[in-house]
């Protein structure tokens, strides 16, 4: 076996391709296009917005089984081929060998119910559809609408798109996986990624190293921080490299790090790793923390949960990153590896600045941990956007009431996200709360000075995506509602 | 819905991704990338512009600025814009040079290489400076009916305000994309993702000093259009022409979304002031409107688009006295342009504004407030431009939509709920559209269609139509198939080039499907009753031995001729293969090909009095949305639907039903969600989907309810159907309707300030009284 490669292994419709020098750092839309004249899959808006470029990525790492393998929508434009490795990529080409000559089901009840006009969604729709039923069988309008949140349509109005899923002839649908998974495919994809990855090309490098000991060392702690990045899924390196076409990229990948994809519940918290994608988190840690969980369905898409991970949006560290409110009011954990081994940090002393963290240059997060919820906890979690779905938030916020034993508020916490350069706590409000009653909680006078107390503790800006005016009534309000659905939800039990 | 007609004739090669688009072509050998500079300042003098060391990359081939132009003015209505800006920007986005290069990287890389220096000028960003300051362009229009000023002196009330309506981009998902390929002696074949192949040809023509003969345009089909490649797709073609002539090389141009949501124009923002008078039932007595429509900095299509709006302020309901000014303001923005309903939406969104307002003044429903006002009846049918409304559609159309969606129940169900505190208020309105179809500028309503029948018997047809999605080739595919009484899979609609149909007009104004499929209908029957009469003859005893040839005699009677199932009928159950008949007539030397042209009749207007018929028919139809909205954060949800529209005898219900529902959800999304944000410098900042927002799936209705009434009168259109492409747009003013009630239930006490788009922004902003 050897000891490195220097090119990323990826099937492509069943074609093996081995990547190599600049290649590797193309986006996979532009190399199905232009280098494998595969053309059906289209560009729009080049950052993940739209999914007219979804395809769909059977990604394999060290100590998967085929049966732990899900082929999975994902946006092609943002995706760089080394971020691929070791993946199985299916285009609408892809699809339509399936089926030969004939139309796959799913461009079957397309066709039937006009579910395409101009053409130009068509294909990414068909993917985002197919990659719904790898994992639901049988789709109702309400699985329409949920699965296909990362996919535009200007011409249809989508309800003839809705009415082609409901009317898919599923009992002769084949999955993408059966036809396209077998052992020898998997069983190279398996072995390839357990051997690291080099490769360079003029000035830009990536990396893939197989333990997280050697991710360290190859971070240099006189380098600039941001002159070596580590990343996880790249839905944000992508955009930034797509929007930013020159920037030079020394990326530093975990995708081949075994102990990084576990997901491990104790008895007190969720130990997640840095492999670990949103969408895992959101079924895995549904039983300890529903909210969050539900909350998780109007994160990004369906394509963009399917890729990207908890630890990119924490380490991306951006004020509207839609986890941290969430995961500051949980005091959560994030486990920093070094050169000299690991460190832990609670999540409320890592931002020191807008995405500036506390985290040297050869350090990166390996794990994050959530505490479970103490009894007697309520917890509410928001998020506005202009757009229910597809959308980052204006304004985020996650309120944490815990009570004592007498009903009285033992700890606060409340998190505000899109109102400052970081996420941000206030404790001035939240030790002011201790003590308080649920009764007095739910008071409307008390409610709403505190309401406005929220207000008045924020200078938020005005921008693309509020005014600062806006932004201020809204924490107030997403209070005032919290405590609205507190009192509801008292009634409701009493 | 299934539907019986036949699906998209691309269809399958849709679903299947094997649909070209411009994107998809194969790069010939050379083939160049083009890269465009632009301004980044709204307005200023260009003090610099030196490539010369842009040009000594390596992988660069060539720079042009407008002095490689022969001429440099283009403009769909008035000629004035430089298709590269030469001393003066006048908006962010406006092409200075363009560079072509052997990739990507390199043609960016020279374009940041590029020295360009200009000094700002004071600019006019917003509707309320340009209005201020008088900054206007164009002319000033005006239409009046009765004497206005009297009947509000007279009148029991008035309102008098400023409504605002906003902009929205085209968001079409293929943006702006043309490749130009040079050709011997000069001439040049265009591929353009444009809805005008005409003026694209005409543009790039005069731009190089070229003939008309010299350059061919061809439009295979657009990913989206929706009026945003209307005019704007000359420009970027004119610029890739300029490449390909120059190196003789073929030169790719596709805008990067980014890009094209800066560069190009939109819908206008509209800026209304606006008088009304009304008695104590809320029966209009006058109107007075002002229209101020922010043009951008060129003209482009904004006197159309302004004249449009104005003939659509009364939408669906009658106008006693009436007078109404239309005036365009210049403003340091991309020139804005055609989006699908051309200003008929930001006119009609005026009354529908005033209907709400009439009921929140009287305290009455405003349904109620709409059904007296709507056209109706002998004395009720004119228009302040003086076509007459003749059919009493209309006032049907509502009552049978207000009792099919249960209005009155939902209505007293809403308003009990409403009492009750809860964290969302329910509102429910129920509005209607009148469209008028055909070009308001005349000429512009005629077409031409080529139907070539091939041996064995299947046929091509071309046209002036240019497929962007809307069917329109399907329609003509069903028209030529009843023609001939042959299948649809027989027959295939061309790539629309203007080799084969000249001087056509833009596929717009929903007129599309009308004017061609009566082109391609005219050019069929010139060629049926060519085989009628061989027929005819044959059955008469005519035999074909191929010693005499059979001619074509006038005294033959075909008029019991027909085509249906593959087969040629008379009256005495004499057929022949149609097929047959084919191979016969080409052996006797019949022509098997023909042209069609068609003009739509009966209209007419003058501009300088305000009256005429300008319009052959109106479409019509009536929507009713309920929405929630959550009065902490201002989110808007469209809980229920219904529609109603009148298309005249459908050619194809999945076609139909498709353009409504897609129109009227692109309507929602302009009164909702869509909102266009400028920096202080006059930059669009939200050009991208991350930062426009247009409906996504979860934003559809959740009760969906689409239907059409049955009416075969629209005689005087083709197959008795009616132009459904722009109307729906306009019914998603229901949506907005029923946030403006919403917020009224909530007992606001005033909602006259809430503008489209109604985002949660502004929802909250009237909610909750801040400013
Ligand atoms: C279309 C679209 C929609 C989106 N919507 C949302 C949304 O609704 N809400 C929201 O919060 N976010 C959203 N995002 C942002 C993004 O998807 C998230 O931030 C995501 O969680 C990042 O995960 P990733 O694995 O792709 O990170 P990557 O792109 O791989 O990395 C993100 C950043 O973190 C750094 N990084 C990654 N892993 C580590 C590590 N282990 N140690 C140190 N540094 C690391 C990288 O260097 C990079 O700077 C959206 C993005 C897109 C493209
Ligand atoms: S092109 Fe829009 S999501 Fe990829
Ligand atoms: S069919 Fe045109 S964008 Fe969906």
């Amino acid at each position: 076996m050897s000891t490195e490669r220097d090119y990323i292994l990826v099937y492509i419709n069943s074609r093996r391709l081995e990547i190599r020098t600049e290649y590797a750092f193309m986006n996979l839309s532009d190399y199905l296009r232009y280098e494998q004249q595969l053309t059906g899959t289209k560009i729009v808006c080049a950052e993940g917005d739209c999914g007219a470029c979804t395809v769909l990525s059977g990604a394999v790492s060290a100590g998967k089984e085929i049966d732990d393998i899900c082929y999975r929508a994902i946006n092609s434009c943002i995706a760089p081929m080394h971020s691929l490795d070791c993946c199985h990529i299916i285009s609408i080409e892809g699809l339509n060998q399936v089926y030969q000559d004939k139309l796959h089901p799913i461009q079957t009840s397309m066709v039937a119910h006009h579910g395409t006009q101009c053409g130009f969604c068509t294909p990414g729709f068909v993917m985002a559809i197919a990659g719904m039923l790898e994992q639901q069988k049988n789709p109702d309008a309400n699985h329409a609408r949920n699965y296909l949140t990362g996919n535009l349509c200007r011409c249809t109005g989508y309800q003839s798109i809705i009415d082609s899923v409901v009317d898919i002839d599923t009992n002769n649908y084949q999955s993408i996986k059966s036809h396209y998974h077998n052992q020898s495919i998997h069983d190279e994809l398996l072995t390839a990624a357990q051997i690291p990855v080099t490769i360079s090309h003029k000035n830009i490098s990536f990396s893939a190293p197989i333990s997280a000991a050697a991710v360290a060392k190859q971070l240099k702690p006189q380098q600039q921080s941001r002159n070596k990045q580590v990343f996880a899924a790249a839905t944000d390196l992508g955009v930034s490299l797509n929007k930013d076409i020159f920037k030079p990229q020394n990326a530093i990948s975990l995708h081949l790090i075994p102990e990084l994809y576990r997901h491990d519940i104790s008895s007190d918290n969720s130990k997640i790793g840095a492999r670990v994608t949103i969408d895992q988190i959101q079924h895995k840690i549904k039983a300890q923390h529903p909210e969050f969980s539900e909350f998780l369905n109007i994160f990004a898409s369906p394509q963009i949960r399917n890729n990207a991970t908890l630890v990119g949006n924490i380490a991306n560290g951006s004020p509207v990153a839609d986890s941290l409110p969430f995961l500051m009011v949980m005091d959560s954990i994030i486990i920093i590896q070094g050169p000299k081994g690991v460190r832990k940090c609670n999540i409320n002393q890592l931002y020191t600045g807008y995405k500036q963290l506390d985290l040297a240059a050869d350090e990166f997060i390996a794990y994050v941990e959530i505490p479970h919820k103490a009894t007697n906890t309520k917890l509410g979690l928001y998020k506005v956007s202009q757009r229910r779905d597809l959308d980052i938030s204006c304004v985020a916020a996650a309120f944490k009431l815990q009570f004592d034993a007498h009903n009285a508020l033992s700890e606060v916490a409340i998190a505000l996200g899109g109102v400052a350069a970081t996420v941000l706590r206030i404790p001035a409000i939240e030790q002011q709360l201790i003590g308080l009653s649920m009764a007095e909680l739910l008071e409307p006078k008390s409610c709403q000075a505190i309401a406005e107390q929220i207000s008045e503790s924020v200078t938020p800006l005005f921008d693309v995506r509020g005014s600062d005016k806006f932004r201020r009534t809204l924490v107030a309000n997403l209070y005032k509602k919290f405590i609205f659905e507190l009192s509801a939800g008292q009634q409701h039990e009493a | 819905m299934k539907h019986k007609d036949s699906a998209h004739d691309s269809a399958v090669s849709h679903v299947t991704g094997r649909s070209e688009f411009i994107d998809d072509r194969v790069p010939q050998q050379g083939e160049l990338y083009v890269e465009v500079l632009y301004s980044s300042i709204a307005h200023g003098k260009i003090e610099k512009l030196d490539y010369t060391e842009a040009l000594k990359l390596p992988a660069v081939v060539a720079i042009f600025s407008y002095t490689d132009l022969a001429h440099n003015r283009w403009g769909s209505i008035v000629q004035d814009q430089p298709i590269l800006a030469e001393d003066e920007v006048n908006y962010i986005g406006e092409p200075i040079a363009v560079i072509a290069a052997k990739n990507q990287q390199a043609a960016i890389a020279a374009r940041n290489k590029i020295q360009l220096e200009i000094s700002r000028r004071p600019n006019i960003f917003s509707l309320t400076a340009a209005h201020e300051q008088k900054h206007f362009m164009g002319e000033r229009y005006e239409i009046s009916t009765g004497d206005s000023q009297q009947a509000i002196k007279n009148s029991a009330n008035t309102l008098k305000g400023v409504f605002i309506s906003g902009g929205q981009d085209q968001f079409y998902l293929e943006s702006q994309a043309v490749i130009a390929y040079p050709e011997e002696n000069d001439c040049l074949m265009i591929h353009a993702s444009a809805q005008h192949p005409t003026e694209v040809q005409h543009v790039v023509a005069k731009a190089l000093g070229l003939q008309q003969q010299q350059v061919v345009c061809v439009v295979k089909r657009m990913g989206g259009g929706f009026g945003g490649k209307e005019s704007q797709s000359a420009h970027y073609a004119a610029l890739a022409a300029l490449v390909a002539i120059k190196t003789q090389r073929a030169a790719r141009l596709c805008l990067r979304k980014d890009d094209d949501m800066i560069a190009t124009g939109k819908r206008h923002p509209f800026r209304n002031d606006y008088t009304v008078a009304f008695d104590d039932t809320g029966l209009l007595q006058a109107l007075e409107v002002d229209f101020y429509a922010d043009g951008g900095a060129y003209l482009d299509l904004s006197p159309a688009i302004l004249q449009r709006a104005m003939f659509h302020v009364d939408n669906a309901y009658y106008l006693p006295t009436a007078k109404i000014t239309g005036t365009i303001c210049k403003t340091h923005t991309h020139p804005n342009t055609a989006f699908r309903g051309f200003g008929g939406p930001q006119g009609a969104a005026v009354i529908e504004h005033i209907m709400e307002e009439i009921a929140q003044n009287l305290g009455l429903d405003a349904l109620a407030v709409r059904k007296i006002n709507c056209y109706q009846g002998e004395d009720r049918k004119q228009t302040h431009y003086g076509q007459s409304v003749d059919s009493d559609i209309l006032p049907k159309i509502f009552a049978q939509l207000e009792k099919s969606c249960d209005y009155q129940a939902r209505r007293a169900e809403i308003s009990a709920d409403n009492n009750n505190s809860k964290a969302t208020v329910r509102g429910l309105a129920l509005t209607a559209v009148k469209f008028g179809i055909s070009f308001t500028t005349r000429f512009l309503n005629q077409g031409n269609a080529l139907v070539n029948i091939h041996l064995d018997g299947s046929v091509q047809v071309s046209t002036g139509a240019t497929e962007m999605g809307q069917g329109v080739n399907t329609k003509i595919r069903k028209v030529v198939s009843e023609a001939f009484g042959i299948s649809e899979d027989n027959i295939r609609l061309m790539p629309t080039s203007t080799e084969k149909n000249a001087n056509t007009s833009a596929t717009a104004a929903s007129s599309g499907s009308d004017i061609n499929c009566a082109a391609a209908l005219i050019a069929c029957e010139k060629i049926t009753q060519r085989l009628a009469n061989i027929a005819a003859q044959l059955w008469a005893g005519e035999s074909f031995d191929g010693v005499k040839e059979l001619q074509l005699d006038t005294s033959t009677d075909t008029s019991m001729v027909e085509f249906t199932n593959g087969q040629v009928f008379n009256d005495n159950k004499q057929s022949i293969d149609f097929n047959k008949l084919v191979k016969i007539a080409y052996l006797n030397r019949i022509s098997l090909s023909d042209y069609g042209h068609y003009k739509t009749p009966e209209i007419y207007y003058d501009k300088d009095k305000g009256k005429g018929r300008p319009f052959l028919y109106y479409t019509n139809g009536v929507a009713a949305s309920e929405v929630s909205i959550d009065k902490y954060t201002g989110e808007v949800k469209i809980l229920r639907s219904d529609i109603l529209m009148d298309l005249g005898r459908l050619i194809n219900s999945g076609i139909d039903a498709g353009q409504t529902a897609g129109g009227f959800i692109q309507g929602a999304g302009w009164v909702t969600t869509e909102n266009l944000y400028y920096s202080d410098s006059g930059k669009l900042v939200s050009h991208s989907p991350t930062t426009y927002k247009i409906p996504s799936i979860q934003d559809t209705p959740r009760i969906f309810k689409l239907n059409f009434i049955e009416n075969n009168n629209n005689i005087l259109n083709v197959r008795a159907s009616k132009a459904v492409g722009e109307p729906p747009l306009l019914l998603g003013l229901s949506v907005w309707a029923a946030v403006k009630n919403a917020i009224y239930n909530d007992g606001v006490k005033t909602t006259s300030k809430l503008k489209i788009p109604a985002t949660n922004e502004e929802v909250l902003r009237v909610l909750e009284g801040f400013e």
